[in-house]
């Protein structure tokens, strides 16, 4: 049987002693190998050469078991462990940064509820520092826009905080940034495609389409109308007077028909009476017959007649009550210019403020757009929070432990995720953006810090400063102050001016304003001042007599100051007071010329009013002018009605001068016959 | 379990295996002993022990004996664990480590925890050194004479006994031999 190599047939004494008889620690064993072995004068140790098989394999059991005593490590279990080494930096190499770039999406979606994207994210965990070239994320209000996209982006991370699964990071520092810039697909999330929100191109419609609204109360006299529509009367007066004259106009159709008819029947009688050849007419039955042709007409003449002239009479009075709503419907529209002028009572102070009002209702809208990002960010900031107690307790308590005490150490405690500084730094030729967020925290109590933020852009002329805090601290009454400061921006409207009087309005700008909101109550409010400097102001070419007023007067100044302040409730910009130097003197100008304002603003009420009817007044004139052919028609009825009646006289006068000379000559000839007749009667002749 | 770990021990004090193997397992028993479980400290000296070749049957049946015993002990391992924590001069490494990634998990900063950690460090080597000699001890003298006694020969036929020597045939094979 073959010996292992271990038990060579000769072995230095050294060897010897060290690699077999230390590393047996059997007694019995190490007799063994004694026995096997014996020392030669040269100090060598030389193997018995006769070996039974039995020997041969309990050498091979203790080589192996020598084999095994070697080292203090187990190399198998090394080996498996080395794998699974090698198996996290392969890991680490290949599917780290793309599992990494997908949990950070994953993370932006949850807190802005709208698609991210991040490109070619790197992370090196030694170094603590992750980096991208490129981040958006969509804005869940607008699908198909970005609501911020960084370029280049480099973050340091505290990796001993990361190995406690907390995102720390110190430092985020990004040399580009961009927001609301489009998307190529919506950027709504799976979940939230049902209630998609409005597109893009509906909001950007909707915008313009709206317009802007300037808080000039009554003055705009349109706004007043639609407004004041339920109180007025004179819109029920044209609908009712139309209303009649439809009734009427369907009744006296009817009737100026039939009448026509009637007529045009007639005329032929009238025509057959006409036809009679008077001067023909010898004989006895030919006048009778003649007599008799009249006698018939005149009968159905006389029916005629009298069923047009009580018809006539009808329609006429009814014109007359007509003409009656009419001058009614004018004496209302009367009455509610009157009404709608009593409510915009100028001289009440209205217009005094009208340069404050104008400026309230510009900053309503702008304070409006700074607070609705203001509140954007205030959500997205809470959505951070967790409000969970972080440290988690142990699972599984140990009764020996509780039995000692923990010996706290000053340590610097973490939330889950910090942002303690985040900077962004634009600069080129025309513009430089610098920006600072500091604090972003899922657990604002424990930092004890709220969030932080500044941002300066300067482009051009233009500048524009904005800070402020977002504090989500439990216990804190100010939850949120936003600092506004803009210099150097003009603007310029040309919507909504037209009840000033004004084609459009332009001037230069610095606003200064200040807001913070109470945690209590949710009072929010904040004050500023506006300057307004090199006003320009175009009035229409109507002639409008404030925008004369508004065009000298304010084009006169060279600066106006407009105080404000403004309060906030229920998430919306409830109310903006403001106060403009320009007020006092416009007051004067305008007392001196309040009866030409008053006037004008009369006639205006008037035109929107009578604007509002335009349809009904159309379709009233159409209707009245339809209801006046009728009776224009009714009057060609008995005119011609009246015609006929004369061929009847003139007829019956011919016949009976006819019937009279007829009857002369008889007599002549009776007279002359009986004349002759006497001549020859024999009768005596006295003669005295 | 119990049995397997029994019958590995008598294997590892019976084969050619160092004596320090199934001492270092002892005293690796006696330092997890009397450190309590359920933090990190522990669960790495275990694991660490699973990679040095150590005796981890004497390990485990030391561990568990010693799991019985040590609670007895925790009032001195708080004190002693205490004093250390409250060493001003190591303050600062402690706040130091305190405040190194996973190194709080290790409960270092309780009392008994690390006391328990002293007391096993501390205790490591003599009770290595002890057990390294009775293992000595017992190979040189008592080895063969318990092998060849009657009450072993008695006891083998002894159910549980029996058992134990199966266990003993089919871990340890022909390496060992109780003769």
């Amino acid at each position: 049987m073959k010996v292992p190599k271990l038990f060579k047939e000769e072995l230095k004494e050294r060897r010897f002693r060290k690699k077999i008889l230390g590393r047996i620690y059997i007694e019995s064993e190490r007799d063994f190998v004694l026995r096997l072995y014996s020392r030669g004068p040269d100090g060598r140790y030389r193997r018995s050469p006769e070996l039974s098989d039995e020997d041969a394999r309990r050498l091979r059991q203790l080589a192996g078991s020598i084999k095994k005593n070697k080292g203090v490590v187990r190399t198998g279990k090394v080996s498996l462990i080395a794998i699974i080494v090698a198996a996290v930096l392969v890991f680490n190499f290949a599917f780290k940064n793309r599992l990494l770039e997908k949990a950070l999406e994953r993370g932006l979606e949850a807190v802005f509820s709208a698609r991210a994207d991040v490109e070619q994210l790197d992370f090196r965990l030694l170094a603590g520092r992750l980096s991208f070239t490129h981040l958006s994320v969509a804005d869940r209000e607008q699908p198909m826009r970005n609501l911020f996209e960084l370029g280049a982006t480099e973050a340091d991370l505290n990796t001993n905080e990361l190995l406690k699964a907390k995102v720390v990071i110190s430092t985020l520092e990004t040399r580009e940034v961009r927001w609301h810039t489009p998307r190529q697909s919506s950027g709504a999330l799976p979940q939230d495609r049902e209630t998609e929100p409005e597109s893009d191109v509906e909001t950007a419609s909707r915008a313009e389409t709206r317009g802007l609204f300037l808080n000039l109360g009554s003055l705009d006299a349109g706004a007043l109308v639609d407004d004041q529509r339920a109180r007025l009367s004179s819109p029920a007066r044209i609908a009712e007077l139309n209303s009649r004259l439809q009734t009427l106009q369907g009744r006296w159709q009817g009737t100026v028909e039939q009448g026509r008819n009637d007529v045009d029947e007639l005329a032929g009688r009238i025509d057959a009476v006409r036809a009679i050849d008077v001067g023909s007419l010898d004989t006895v039955p030919e006048l009778q017959q003649a007599v008799t042709d009249i006698q018939q007409a005149a009968t159905a003449l006389n029916r005629v007649r009298d069923d047009l002239r009580a018809a006539d009479r009808q329609i006429k009075a009814d014109r007359g009550e007509i003409a009656s709503d009419r001058r009614e419907f004018e004496a209302a529209v009367d009455a509610d210019v009157a009404y709608l002028y009593s409510l915009s009572d100028l001289s009440s102070g209205e217009l005094k403020n009208l340069v404050s009002d104008l400026v309230a209702g510009y900053l309503q809208q702008i304070l409006g757009r700074y607070y609705g990002y203001a509140q954007r960010a205030r959500g997205y900031a809470e959505r951070l929070i967790t409000r969970k107690k972080e440290k988690r307790e142990d699972r599984e308590t140990v009764n020996r432990m509780q039995r000692g005490v923990d010996v706290p150490f000053g340590v610097a405690e973490y939330p889950r995720f910090l942002l303690e500084h985040a900077d962004v730094s634009v600069q080129d030729a025309s513009k430089i953006i610098h920006g600072t967020i500091r604090n972003i925290s899922s657990n604002p109590d424990l930092i004890d810090r709220p969030v932080t933020f500044t941002y300066n852009r300067s482009e051009g002329g233009e500048r524009l400063s904005v800070d402020g805090f977002l504090d989500n601290r439990e216990r804190r009454d100010t939850d949120l102050k936003l600092g506004v400061q803009a210099a150097g921006f003009t603007f310029e409207l040309t919507e909504g001016l037209e009840n000033l009087g004004l084609s459009s309005l332009a001037s230069g700008y610095r606003l200064r304003t200040e807001f913070s909101r109470s945690r209590p109550g949710n009072a929010a409010e904040g004050q500023g001042l506006l300057e307004l400097y090199d006003l320009v102001l175009r009035p229409t070419a109507g002639g409008n007599q404030l925008g004369t007023i508004l065009y000298e007067t304010l084009g006169s100044l060279s600066k106006v100051d407009v105080d404000f302040d403004y309060t906030v409730e229920s998430g919306k910009l409830a109310r903006v007071a403001a106060r403009s130097s320009a007020d006092g003197q416009l007051a004067l100008v305008l007392e001196k010329r309040f009866t030409e304002i008053s006037a004008q603003y009369r006639g205006r009420l008037r035109e929107e009013l009578t604007a509002r009817m335009a349809s009904q007044i159309r379709e009233n004139e159409a209707l009245s002018q339809a209801f006046a052919d009728l009776v224009q028609r009714s009057d060609g009825n008995l005119a011609e009605a009246a015609a006929h009646e004369a061929v009847l006289i003139q007829k019956r006068v011919e016949v009976e001068k006819r019937i009279a000379d007829t009857q002369k000559q008889a007599t002549d000839a009776v007279k002359s016959q009986l004349k002759s007749q006497l001549e020859k009667l024999p009768l005596p002749k006295l003669g005295f | 379990m119990f049995v397997k770990w029994i019958a590995a021990l008598i294997v590892a004090i019976n084969a050619n295996n160092r004596a320090g193997e199934v001492a270092a397992g002892v005293s690796f028993a006696l330092l997890l002993a009397l450190i309590p479980t359920g933090n990190l400290l522990w669960f790495c000296l275990f694991v660490i022990t699973f990679f040095l070749k150590i005796n981890l049957a004497a390990e485990l049946l030391f561990l568990a004996f010693f799991k019985l015993l040590t609670p007895l002990a925790d009032g001195l391992l708080h004190r002693l664990g205490l004093w250390m924590l409250s060493q001003p001069s190591l303050a600062d490494i402690f706040t130091g480590a305190y405040n190194l990634p996973l190194l709080p998990l290790s409960r270092f900063n309780n009392t008994v925890v690390m006391g328990g950690l002293i007391a096993g460090i501390g205790l490591w080597l003599p009770v290595f050194l002890l057990f390294r000699r009775l293992v000595i001890l017992y190979r040189r003298r008592w080895r063969d004479r318990i092998a060849g006694s009657r009450l072993v020969k008695a006891l083998r036929r002894v159910p549980l006994v029996m058992k134990i020597g199966n266990a003993v045939r089919k871990i340890g094979g022909a390496a060992v031999s109780l003769r």
